[in-house]
């Protein structure tokens, strides 16, 4: 799939009769391998070729290379021939061409309805390999043909750092040359031109806090009443001591500032406003985090989706903020953990995925950002069968994780200090265990229009987010429990 | 001699997320800034930070260099609405890489904000080293987003210092080629881009041969340096140095930019370098000893836990203080786990690809184009007005800054921790 031509080749009409053994089949999880028959049925030659020449190229002295790039025609026949990239003017129709071809994949990946109608179509007619198989390939097809940045990385690969996964180069033709004209290069202007006597941007910026007019000690003290005032009007969770190590409160700073650092004053104002409690740093409730939980196990890390639908009483920005206080805690591991324990029913029976069951997990999972994507990164999870994209969503907590759960942070909470803030999650846990929702599972037959509702409600979702959103999420979640039944059989 | 180091950090910066399963974590910079903080590197800067908020850049700074139509959309588009914007994203590139989030326009025009104040102090003298880390987004050109950057606020603080400067050199020392920047200035002789970068086999952007040499006016003014997988600190260093000297000598810039991207690091989640943090900061204490103006900018950098680590040991070295390799507790403290050290063993079993020969061919191929510049291009005063800039004042602001902000910045010799300097708060330190 180097070369646009080769990519137009894979379009589902051609690439049916590519049928993937029962080897891949049951060895999905190994993706390189899979990517390996992959090239090696549709792109041998070219493919090969290109890389035969990029370890010549790499093999190569520096004047040989000279030769070859600009200075003097190539040595070799073989080697022109497999290097489109070498001469601006084609680098420059591959690119053009390439577009085109996104444009037209759009299409597919675009529009979901149309997937939607597509796909069913193809399944009353065509056995379910290979629709998937198809659309594996097109939107395959598609995203190599983009250029990423990340496509070195594994798209939507875990959070965690420590978990590098070998880089997989994208099947393109991978060159590029720096434009020119004038819709490239900016415009510099002519020689010099001094700001005169009203510097740029002088007072733009905003002064929130100038340590130097007043004492330490003036400021120690307003705070300590600040301190006080919150402690008096606080209620429920917000009235947990947070201790004096967190940061300066920096509204108070500001207020004060903002009355000219008379603190009598800046006090009194206080008292007017006591809603000011919504800085980023004040403290969540524990309906808040558990709400943030569900999102976060229901809309992965989509914190838009995520405040829109669970947390509304926070601004995007403070969840992202929340996330990474949140997720070295141990509330976190406790939520991580219960994932976990799902994660390996999930991989029990590798041999027996249903490669279906899991393109519809993924679909949905993808489907449900309200976003436009020029290709589907969803889709490399299946050729990368990389285990960490069973992504929480699809994963629901038994009662006994919760007990366990439970337990353990009300160990950790009751006997280290450092979490005294995080004494919510006290709350939480019995919240918890109480909610039902989470442990129940509805059973549910396979139907025929299980896929339909599925593969047609990402264009819902689209329309309207809300309550479509929530709809869909109920589907998902009857899909993935049934996932899970299938998996336990 | 002590540098005036102006440090510039929206505390809101660090709030946005690229999506699901993307790399690119802005949370990078608020981590970078918390443990600026608790080193107390800011009681050497002049900007007290987090007391000071940055300028943020309107939609008319950034068309500078963007084209209008693109920011008028990254101005409009949100997740919600974006279905109405569907032909605009291929258009514009905006879609795997680059995503739309929620905010996406706010965190655009902190980060460049931010930059092109860095760019008016240093224009203004105020301050001899200006840091942003939150900028440095290289891949972002004229018309579309690219490679996690959508405006390319180097490309606009440069052409602000063009204003006051003759020549501005930009190095880049992103694993990335930054092919935004030395695209924007691929015709001028006023820019000089430097770029060192890994290159080959299909890695992002696909740009940067050592062929690249600019062109028209501008040709022997892009420089790239490509290198193999597995750079070390000792290669890169050697390198980076020599090619370094001789274009200071050659251009005899009178401002720079450094762009930081620590995807040059050893254990980055998409490098393949294996750079340490000393490694990467050697090239900063090297490009500040050159007593040049000079801003420094983020970039790359896509393991959370090093690029913090990394980019609050620069902004020592920028700030000339030793500190500890022992990290202060913070409030991400955890996830520098096991070692909490600032300096951990990153190195990775990556095999250095890059033979001696190899460096030496193209270190002797970059000082050849060097040559070609015979002398270092002046310009002419002109008496241009500012017209480009969006100045609005209102009235005179009572909350405005002292004119004297060094008195702020602490002596070397004052061990008094300041306001904070309580016995009793170490207390709260060992909880």
């Amino acid at each position: 799939m180097a070369e646009p031509t080769m990519a137009g080749d894979s379009s589902p009409d051609t690439d049916r009769d590519f049928d993937p053994s029962a080897d891949m089949m049951v060895h999905d999880f190994d993706d390189e391998h899979t990517l390996d028959e992959e090239e090696a049925l549709s792109g041998s030659d070219s493919c090969g070729s290109e890389l035969d020449s990029l370890q010549k190229e790499g093999d190569m002295p520096m004047e040989q290379l000279l030769a070859m790039y600009r200075y003097g025609n190539p040595p070799s026949t073989d080697l022109n021939d497999s290097l489109p990239a070498s001469e601006t003017g084609e680098t420059q129709d591959n690119r053009s061409s390439s577009e085109e071809e996104i444009l037209s994949n759009q299409d597919l990946t675009l529009d979901k309805d149309e997937i939607a109608q597509t796909l069913l179509r193809e399944h009353e007619d065509a056995d379910q390999e290979t629709t998937v198989k198809d659309l594996i390939d097109s939107v395959d097809m598609s995203s190599n043909t983009v250029r990423l940045l990340r496509s070195s990385s594994q798209p939507g690969s875990s959070d965690d750092d420590s978990e590098d996964i070998d880089y997989e180069p994208a099947k393109e033709d991978w060159k590029k040359t720096i434009q020119v004209g004038t819709a490239y290069q900016a415009v510099v202007p002519q020689g010099l031109s001094p700001y005169g006597d009203a510097p740029a941007y002088e007072n733009d910026d905003r002064l929130l806090w100038d340590p130097l007019v007043l004492q330490d000690k003036e400021v120690e003290e307003y705070l300590n009443q600040v301190q006080q005032q919150n402690q008096l009007t606080a209620q429920g969770v917000q009235a947990i001591p947070t201790g004096t190590h967190i940061r300066d409160d920096e509204q108070a700073l500001f207020l004060l500032l903002q009355c000219g650092h008379n603190s009598e004053e800046a006090l009194r104002r206080r008292k007017m406003q006591p809603t000011s409690n919504t800085d980023p740093m004040s403290l969540w409730s524990e309906e808040e985090c558990r709400n943030f939980e569900s999102g976060l196990r229901h809309y992965g890390k989509d914190f838009f989706l995520v405040q829109q639908n669970k947390v509304r009483t926070r601004s995007v920005g403070e969840l992202v903020q929340f996330y990474y206080l949140w997720k070295k805690t141990d509330r976190h591991d406790v939520f991580a953990n219960k994932n976990r324990l799902e994660k390996k029913k999930y991989a029990l029976h590798p041999g027996v995925t249903d490669y279906m069951d899991r393109f519809l997990d993924e679909q949905d999972s993808s489907a449900q950002l309200p976003r436009e994507r020029s290709s589907s990164p969803s889709i490399h999870s299946l050729l990368y069968g990389d285990p960490k994209r069973q992504t929480p969503n699809e994963l629901k907590p038994t009662s006994e994780d919760i007990a366990a759960a439970l337990e353990m942070v009300q160990k950790v909470v009751n006997t280290d200090p450092q979490f005294a803030p995080l004494k919510i999650m006290e709350r939480s846990s019995e919240a918890l265990a109480s909610a039902p929702s989470s442990v129940e599972r509805p059973s549910l037959k396979r139907p025929a229009s299980s896929e339909e509702s599925d593969f047609s409600s990402p264009s819902k979702v689209r329309l309207k987010s809300g309550d479509a959103g929530k709809q869909w999420a109920q589907n998902f979640h009857n899909e993935s429990t049934e996932e899970f039944r299938i998996k336990s059989l | 001699m002590a540098k005036r180091v102006a440090y510039f950090y929206d505390p809101d910066v660090g709030n946005f997320h690229y999506g699901p399963g993307h790399p690119m974590k802005p949370q990078r910079m608020a981590v970078t800034h918390n443990l600026v903080l608790n080193y107390g590197l800011q009681k050497k800067m002049q900007a007290s930070d987090p007391m000071y908020r940055p300028y943020r850049a309107s939609a008319h700074d950034m068309c500078r260099f963007h084209s209008d139509e693109y920011i008028d959309f990254l101005q409009r588009v949100t997740p919600q609405n974006l279905q109405s914007f569907t032909k605009y994203l291929s258009m514009f590139n905006v879609g795997d890489d680059c995503p739309v989030f929620d905010g996406i326009f706010d965190f655009c025009s902190m980060y460049t904000g931010a930059s092109l104040e860095s760019a008016t102090k240093l224009n203004n003298d105020q301050c001899d080293i200006a840091i942003n880390w939150s900028g440095g987004l290289h891949h972002a050109k004229k018309f579309e987003a690219s490679g996690f950057c959508y405006v390319n606020d180097i490309v606009i603080a440069i052409l602000e210092l063009l204003k006051y400067h003759p020549r501005v050199l930009y190095i880049d020392i992103d694993i990335h080629h930054g092919d935004g920047v030395q695209e924007a200035f691929y015709l001028t002789d006023r820019v000089m881009t430097v770029s060192f970068h890994k290159y080959g086999n299909y890695f992002f952007p696909g740009t940067g041969d050592m062929f690249e040499l600019g062109s028209e006016s501008g040709k022997h003014y892009s420089v790239n340096v490509p290198l193999k997988e597995g750079m070390d600190d000792a290669m890169y260093a050697s390198l980076f140095k020599s090619i370094i000297r001789s274009v200071i000598d050659f251009y005899q810039p009178s401002c720079i930019v450094l762009q930081c991207g620590a995807d040059s690091l050893g254990s980055d989640r998409l490098g393949c370098f294996n750079l340490s943090v000393k490694g990467h900061g050697e090239c900063v204490k090297f490009i500040k000893d050159l007593n040049i103006p000079l801003m420094v900018l983020g970039g790359g950098g896509y393991t959370l836990k090093n690029v913090a680590r990394c980019w609050c040991y620069e902004t020592s070295v920028l700030v000339d203080e030793e500190i500890s390799a022992d990290l202060p507790f913070n409030e991400y403290f955890e996830f520098f786990r096991p070692d909490f050290s600032l300096h951990p063993d990153i190195n990775t079993k990556q095999e250095n690809l890059n033979t001696r020969p190899y460096l030496e061919s193209i270190k002797q191929y970059v000082m050849e184009n060097l040559r070609h510049i015979a002398h270092a291009p002046s310009v002419q005063m002109h008496d241009v007005p500012p017209d480009l800039i969006s100045i609005d004042y209102d009235e005179p602001d009572p909350d405005s800054r002292l004119d004297d902000e060094d008195r702020r910045v602490e002596a070397a010799n004052e061990y008094y921790d300041g306001e904070r300097d309580n016995d009793k708060d170490d207390a709260f330190l060992d909880v």
